[in-house]
């Protein structure tokens, strides 16, 4: 190993604190990937029924987050899965970005409006609009997810 | 420590003197254990400061602070002879240091004249330049930071958890001390294979969690105080955050090359 390395020091100072606000793990570049992960990811790499809502118990945790929200097929339980999932994820700093997981919240959101023609959200519509919006603006995700947004768009205009 | 540490750092210096006393009485069981754990926190830091503040090369540094350890601590019981009155002790011993090591390097010269190799041409004699702590107390902050990484990572290898390490070093480590971009985030998955963000983003969490409480546990080593330990842990971070970035590194064996 090089004997004269230059130390960043005050990245180095962070690991020294468990709740250092400028300790980001994820940078903005990496975003998509993050989320082509999650969304291929099966629902029970990271939820656990115990730790989840009553009708986790139904649901069926082997399926993909893609499929939960992509699939026409898909069920409500699940759904409501990945919705309290990616809810947490927000609140959370060392976990998924938190944009990814709003992306995952929204995209619940959307999957209940278009696959179920349920609302799952207490938000009122112009606060969904804007969830909505805010998601298609971004340059980083799949097709399918800005679909789904498209269509909770119209959903929403047609209610 | 800087300015910013100095109050914690006095408190410190009660501990410091405590074991210096211990020390101090090293025929006995009891002394030669305060010894070595005295010499174990302040031989490193002794070594940074002949390298990196005079300006003396690798091996006569560790040489110097040899025959420092050998000749005045040990022959001639320095600390039997420090005075507290004086001041922290590593001040005081800073100070004696750079003056065994004055002495030797001028002896030496002398011995061979032809040898280019002395105090005056290498750093400032002691008493021109009152000692400063600044890099012995950057040197000590990263060889106590430079000792829970080894720690971390012998700890997660006997564990069989590579992955805690390898996301640690390459997403936080090797970016601070490297001043490179983090390893990306597919190949990470490709390289521990993580079967989603949130297990690598819980991953680096176990790992920072770890070694903060093996931080915690190198600090509470020489420093028994509860509350002192916050102390010295707040003056090990700042010391890091402005030590103003450039220092060669204590802790090799860390990182793999």
């Amino acid at each position: 190993m090089d004997d004269s390395l230059q130390f960043d020091s005050r990245r180095l100072a962070h690991l020294f604190d468990a709740d250092d606000p400028e300790a980001v793990l994820w940078q903005q570049e990496e975003f998509e990937a993050i989320l082509q992960h999650q969304l291929d990811a099966r629902l029970d790499t990271d939820i656990h029924p115990g730790a989840s809502v009553t009708s986790s118990r139904a649901a069926p945790l082997r399926q993909t987050f893609r499929e939960v929200l992509c699939n026409p097929q898909t069920s409500l339980a699940s759904i409501e899965l990945v919705k309290k999932f990616s809810k947490e994820q927000m609140s959370t700093r060392l976990g998924l970005p938190y944009d990814v997981a709003a992306v995952l919240y929204y995209a619940s959101i959307g999957a209940a409006l278009v696959h179920m023609n349920k609302r799952i959200s207490s938000l009122d519509e112009t606060s969904l609009r804007t969830g909505f919006d805010w998601l298609l603006a971004l340059p980083w995700i799949d097709e399918p997810i800005r679909e789904l947004a498209r269509q909770s768009v119209a959903r929403l205009k047609a209610t | 420590m800087g300015e910013t540490g100095r109050h914690s750092s006095e408190a410190n210096s009660a501990t410091d003197w405590s074991m210096v006393d211990h020390a101090a009485h090293f025929d006995s069981p009891e002394g030669r254990e305060a010894l070595n754990a005295l010499l174990a926190r302040y031989v490193p830091a002794m070594r940074a400061h002949l390298r990196f503040k005079r300006r003396i090369d690798q091996d006569l540094a560790e040489d110097l602070v040899q025959g420092f350890v050998s000749d005045k601590i040990l022959a001639r019981n320095l600390l039997a002879y420090a005075d507290r009155k004086r001041g922290r002790f590593r001040n005081l011993l800073l100070t004696a240091l750079d003056r065994y090591a004055y002495s030797a390097l001028r002896s030496r010269a002398h011995k061979q004249a032809s040898q280019t190799t002395s105090w005056d041409d290498a750093v400032q004699p002691a008493s021109a330049e009152p000692v400063t702590s600044d890099v012995f107390d950057e040197a000590w902050a990263l060889e106590v930071w430079a000792e829970a990484l080894r720690r971390t990572k012998s700890h997660c290898a006997a564990g069989g958890r590579a992955d805690l390490w390898g996301v640690f070093e390459a997403r936080a480590l090797r970016p601070a001390i490297e001043d490179r971009a983090p390893l990306p985030y597919t190949e990470l998955v490709e390289r521990y294979g993580f079967l989603s963000p949130v297990q690598a983003a819980n991953a680096f969490n176990t790992a920072k969690q770890l070694f903060q409480r093996i931080l915690k546990s190198v600090v509470a080593e020489y420093i028994k105080e509860d509350d002192e330990i916050v102390g010295e842990l707040s003056d090990l971070k700042r010391v890091l955050a402005f030590s103003g970035g450039t220092l060669r590194t204590l802790g090799e064996g860390v990182l793999d090359s």
